[in-house]
């Protein structure tokens, strides 16, 4: 465990001393700044469009720190050989895995957390109950949400370059994000081997789509029910795991 | 005397069919405790391939090896192992106390002792006044001191060494010649590889030659030295063993 | 010659990027003949692609006007429609919880915003304007919205104004601002000046005489709340030749006789 908080506190270090996170930061203060300085109509109150724009940019900004950070954690480990004196010491490969894990997910989650408490400062100034809760959630699931992508982008990080990786990620994300609906009727539509091998991408592929409360935050509907909570948790544990478990087997064959 | 590393008929190969190229074909040997063991050979010898598949790096695919009578690619088996690599780009974001914090952590040093641990080592490498600056503005030569220190933050019971005196500047040469020796004084073992057979002249006591995967000679330094009757120097009697075996 | 060739590439790139915009706002300006529209400059580099912008900005006003689902989704479901599926959809599909997520997290349900709520649609046509100034109809849609739906009759007014001057030709908006003069500004010789106009512009464009007819009732209406009823009737006669059967018109007709 020693090791895996070194390597997290390692990587925490990293992000605070690169200029990524705060650039990000600016940016997003800038875009809800100008957004919020928008008037329409002389209109009071208008704030839905706010929500919309503050949630996609918090999320994106967040996905964009989570994957350029942990997709370059072990290709850049091996480019400069830190990888070496790192394995000499007395860690496993699959625990090098999963320090980067945990350190993308921790750095993802301080990132998010702080972009997503400029966000309800912005565009929730007078939230009811039912907002909050679903506040709340959002937050949990914007959480869950970078652990896959963390997961995901370690995994691919052990056999892939970093560009790769990060091109590979997010178009699997805007593929999620856009057609996974589409995805979902074919499989529902589908007979035979059809549905099987639509299932199969189905299942297989990462449902980004299960994380985005973009729509339920911004027009205000009910939260979700506790059982889709507790499913999307179980999704989360089960896929990361799954995906780390693989990911330690495939870096611990390679060829160092 | 106890022996730290054994390695019997070593057999290693980096990729597969016509790409296939040997690194090690078949090579044994046996490092004692105590003592400064000096690993020779050209580029592409097997040096490194043989360092990797002592700290677990790569697993061997014939033959066996033990470090401290355990399988190196169990990690409790390098609890007494240091290691500073030939190149070594270290965590650029980091500051050379940080560096030697996460990895003495990783030891499970407890956190009082490796707060003393650091600075004795930043002090002794002479980089302790660049101590709070981060590694990307270091040159090649504070790295390569910074991975000596990394290698000694366990107060390792054996020593490997890849080129380490790449980059260091004579006064920083002098300084690790002289942790070698200190480590030899307390029964520690050092293993160290070089092209600077200059340096392993001055400090080892045992050699092993190695050329195109195999071990050509090994033995005390000083036996080789006079083997011929006279004394000769190391890069003399390395190239002779190194031609000869071209030629044979 | 590499050199020279990528030089070449690369100002012939560079005129292009310049000039494009330029000729693009040509075509807009002149061979379509429509108004010179103040864009700002980022958005002259997107050509065309203005309108598919400003067609996407409309489309998520009505996507918010749903709260979140658009009429051009697939799932977009009346209410009763969505429960009846939820009861009747197949067994194995509601035991598995995989596919049971995406239509809990997502919306399906069909909801109108009401009274003060429709507001927030109002951003998306505001910029569907803004990125394309020549797309006439949302610029009508978004005045109406501001008008009549949220009584900022000034500032739709001036949206109105702005529009006209980005679409001189547009008996839209001509028709929409004599609309507005006359029902809310209560101001019938600004009512008057652009319903003429509109009426003029209606002439040479396509429109059915159900448009004509709102055009020209509220011109009559105008000119007798002026008490220029010979005006007044003179338009209720144009409107009683479009529509000959309509016996209300006939009694206005008589009634300013």
């Amino acid at each position: 465990m020693r090791a895996i908080a070194a390597i997290v506190r390692g990587m925490f270090l990293e992000l605070l001393r690169k200029k990524d996170f705060y650039v990000l930061f600016i940016l997003m203060l800038v875009l809800l700044g100008f957004l919020s300085a928008q008037t329409f109509f002389d209109i009071e109150g208008i704030s839905r469009y706010m929500r919309d724009f503050g949630y996609t940019l918090v999320m994106l900004l967040s996905f964009i720190v989570c994957v350029t950070f942990s997709a370059r954690q072990i290709p850049s480990e091996i480019e400069s050989g830190t990888v070496y004196p790192f394995l000499a010491k007395p860690v496993s490969r699959s625990m090098l895995v999963s320090g980067k894990f945990c350190g993308a997910v921790m750095i993802s989650a301080i990132t998010f957390t702080l972009y997503f408490g400029v966000f309800v400062l912005f565009c929730f100034t007078e939230a009811g109950r039912a907002e909050a809760i679903l506040l709340i959630q959002s937050f949990l699931f914007g959480i869950m949400f970078l652990s896959v992508a963390s997961a995901l982008t370690v995994f691919f990080s052990v056999f892939l370059t970093t560009s790769a990786n990060v091109a590979i990620t997010f178009l699997i994300y805007f593929f999620m994000i856009s057609f996974s609906d589409l995805l979902r009727d074919a499989v529902l539509a589908g007979k035979g081997i059809e549905t099987l091998g639509l299932g199969v991408v189905y299942y297989l592929l990462p449902h980004f789509d299960f994380f985005d409360l973009r729509v339920r935050l911004t027009h205000a509907w009910d939260p979700l029910p506790l059982w889709v909570v507790a499913a999307v948790t179980a999704y989360t544990v089960v896929y990361c795991a799954g995906l780390l478990f693989f990911a330690g087997r495939l870096f611990g064959r390679k060829k160092l | 005397m106890e022996s730290v590393i054994e390695i019997r008929d070593l057999f290693h190969a980096y990729g597969a069919g016509k790409k296939k190229w040997e690194a090690l074909r078949g090579i044994t040997l046996t490092v004692k405790k105590g003592g400064i063991f000096g690993f020779l050979g050209p580029n592409g010898a097997g040096k490194t391939t043989t360092i990797k598949l002592l700290l677990g790096i790569l697993t061997p695919q014939i033959g066996t090896l033990s470090v401290f009578g355990g399988i190196p690619a169990i990690p409790r088996t390098r609890m007494k192992i240091g290691y500073m690599p030939e190149i070594a780009d270290y965590y650029r974001y980091l500051t050379p106390g940080e560096l030697l914090y996460m990895y003495g952590d990783i030891f499970g040093i407890d956190r009082k002792i490796l707060t003393g641990r650091i600075n004795e080592l930043l002090e002794m490498v002479g980089i302790s006044e660049s101590a709070g600056r981060q590694m990307r503005t270091f040159s090649r030569g504070m790295k390569q001191k910074v991975s000596f220190a990394q290698a000694l933050i366990n107060d390792p019971d054996l020593l490997i060494l890849d080129e380490p005196t790449g980059g260091l500047d004579p006064i920083a040469r002098k300084k690790m010649r002289e942790v070698m020796i200190s480590l030899r004084d307390k029964n520690k073992t050092v293993f160290f590889s070089s092209h600077e057979l200059s340096e392993v002249e001055l400090v080892s006591d045992r050699v092993a030659i190695l050329n195109k995967g195999r071990v050509l000679k090994e033995g005390l330094l000083s036996g080789f030295l006079s083997a011929k009757g006279e004394k000769q120097t190391l890069e003399g009697y390395f190239l002779e063993i190194i031609e000869g075996s071209e030629k044979g | 010659m590499k050199r020279i060739g990528i030089f070449v590439f690369v100002i012939w790139l560079e005129l292009l990027i310049v000039f494009a915009p330029a000729v693009d706002a040509y075509n807009h300006t002149f061979l379509t003949g429509r108004g010179m529209a103040d864009i700002p400059f980022y958005l002259k580099f997107l050509g065309e692609g203005q309108s598919i912008l400003s067609a996407v900005s409309v489309l998520a006003a009505d996507r918010y006007f749903h709260r979140g689902i658009g009429h051009a989704d697939d799932r977009h479901e009346h209410m009763d429609e969505y429960q009846d599926r939820k009861k009747n959809a197949p067994g194995a599909n509601r035991a598995n919880i995989f596919l049971r997520i995406p239509e809990e997290i997502g919306v399906t349900e069909h909801m109108h915003l009401e009274q003060d709520e429709v507001k927030e649609i109002i951003p998306w046509l505001y910029y569907a304007v803004k990125i394309d100034p020549h797309n006439v109809q949302t610029c009508v849609i978004a005045a109406y919205w501001v008008i009549d739906r949220l009584g900022k009759t000034r500032e739709g007014v001036n949206f109105l104004r702005e529009g006209l001057k980005n679409n001189p030709d547009s008996w839209e908006i001509n028709a929409e601002l004599g609309r507005v003069y006359f029902q809310d500004t209560k101001d019938y010789d600004a009512a008057i000046r652009v319903l003429l106009r509109a009426q003029r512009l209606l002439a040479g464009s396509l429109h059915d005489k159900f448009q004509e007819r709102e055009v020209l009732s509220f011109l009559a209406y105008s000119y007798k709340a002026l008490g220029e009823n010979e005006k007044a009737r003179s338009v209720f006669m144009e409107i009683g030749r479009l529509f000959p059967n309509d016996r209300k018109m006939k009694e206005k007709i008589q009634e300013l006789s």
